[in-house]
């Protein structure tokens, strides 16, 4: 393993958990359960 | 059929087992879908059981309050950090498309002029539509807005747009100029996947560049055993991405030059496997 990676994975690490604590999933959830015109270019 | 379209054929399915939904035009609504897949799969697609990481994406930076995605940033980093741009090449439902249509006979253009120019299109493309767009929308009217799922996102208008418009009628009455252009930038990407290996992975696609700022240090790759190579270029005459150098940023790890190297410089990075391969090309 590059050592160089171990940051990156301490880095993974820390925004899941600021992620996580924040309920972001709870917004990625709720905009992938619903169908957005706009995203998919109906408009 | 080769192990990478087993896999590609297996995930596009697994990313898309809401059958019922081609069916009645509902598209999924359980707790899988706050859970990002690592390849581009519209999540509006009838079939999709989770969330696109670049759809959730452009979606922090749309609407009226602007939110610092750390979940997608960490969920994209982790992707990046593990699978690199193999994701591309082999966990990307339209990458997968890509291939199947490329397998369409006819002519086809192996060495795209001005190749080293256009594969910065899509750094372009990136920065402007998924950064500055959304962020400048917001500041200037207070609402972000996705501009690339909106603007450009092919897979949105196959996967989604196409299913949907098709399976609820009353959807006819939204379409409008944006409709239009989609449908004809779809047409424009999917006649020219015909005659051009993966032409939207190579010059637009803002995931492959994501991935392929961690090609060459995640743990599923491309490797060259600098000793072991001759500099005979076999490996950049036979790639479908024209990569320069086996493993960079435009390697997708589709295996051609693996099979092709005459020396086997070129090797497949494993995290099991890894250093017995080190072991046994260095004898």
């Amino acid at each position: 393993m590059h050592y160089k990676n171990i940051g990156i994975y301490v880095l993974v690490l820390v925004l899941l958990v600021i992620g996580l604590y924040r309920h972001d999933y709870v917004y990625v959830w709720q905009k992938a359960s619903t169908i957005c015109l706009e995203c998919i270019g109906i408009g | 059929m080769g192990k990478r379209q087993i896999i590609q054929c297996i995930t596009t399915a697994a990313y898309n087992f809401n059958i019922s939904g081609f069916m009645n035009g509902r598209i999924f609504r359980e707790e899988s879908k706050a859970v990002c897949v690592p390849g581009l799969n519209c999540y509006s697609c009838p079939g999709a059981v989770a969330a696109c990481p670049l759809g959730a994406l452009q979606s922090a930076f749309s609407g009226t309050v602007l939110r610092i995605p750390f979940y997608i940033l960490g969920t994209l980093l982790l992707f990046g950090i593990i699978f690199g741009r193999f994701i591309c090449g082999w966990l990307c439902p339209f990458g997968f498309i890509q291939d199947l249509l490329y397998r369409i006979p006819g002519p086809k253009i192996k060495h795209v002029p001005g190749v080293s120019v256009l594969r910065w299109f899509r750094y372009m493309i990136a920065v402007l539509f998924v950064c500055i767009l959304p962020v400048a929308a917001y500041l200037i009217s207070g609402i972000g807005e996705p501009a690339f799922c909106k603007y450009i996102c092919p897979a949105g208008t196959l996967e989604a747009a196409v299913p949907l418009l098709f399976l609820d009628q009353s959807l006819a009455a939204a379409v409008g100029w944006i409709t239009a252009w989609k449908f004809f930038l779809l047409g424009i990407f999917l006649v020219s996947m015909i005659f051009i290996y993966r032409p939207f992975c190579r010059f637009v696609c803002p995931l492959g560049v994501w991935y392929g700022l961690f090609n060459h240090r995640a743990v599923l790759g491309i490797s060259v055993l600098e000793e072991h190579c001759t500099r005979c270029g076999i490996c950049h005459q036979v790639c479908p991405m024209e990569a320069t150098i086996a493993g960079n940023a435009e390697c997708i790890s589709c295996g051609k030059c693996t099979d092709s190297c005459p020396s086997s410089a070129i090797y497949f990075r494993n995290p099991i496997r890894h250093s017995g391969i080190m072991e046994e090309k260095t004898k």
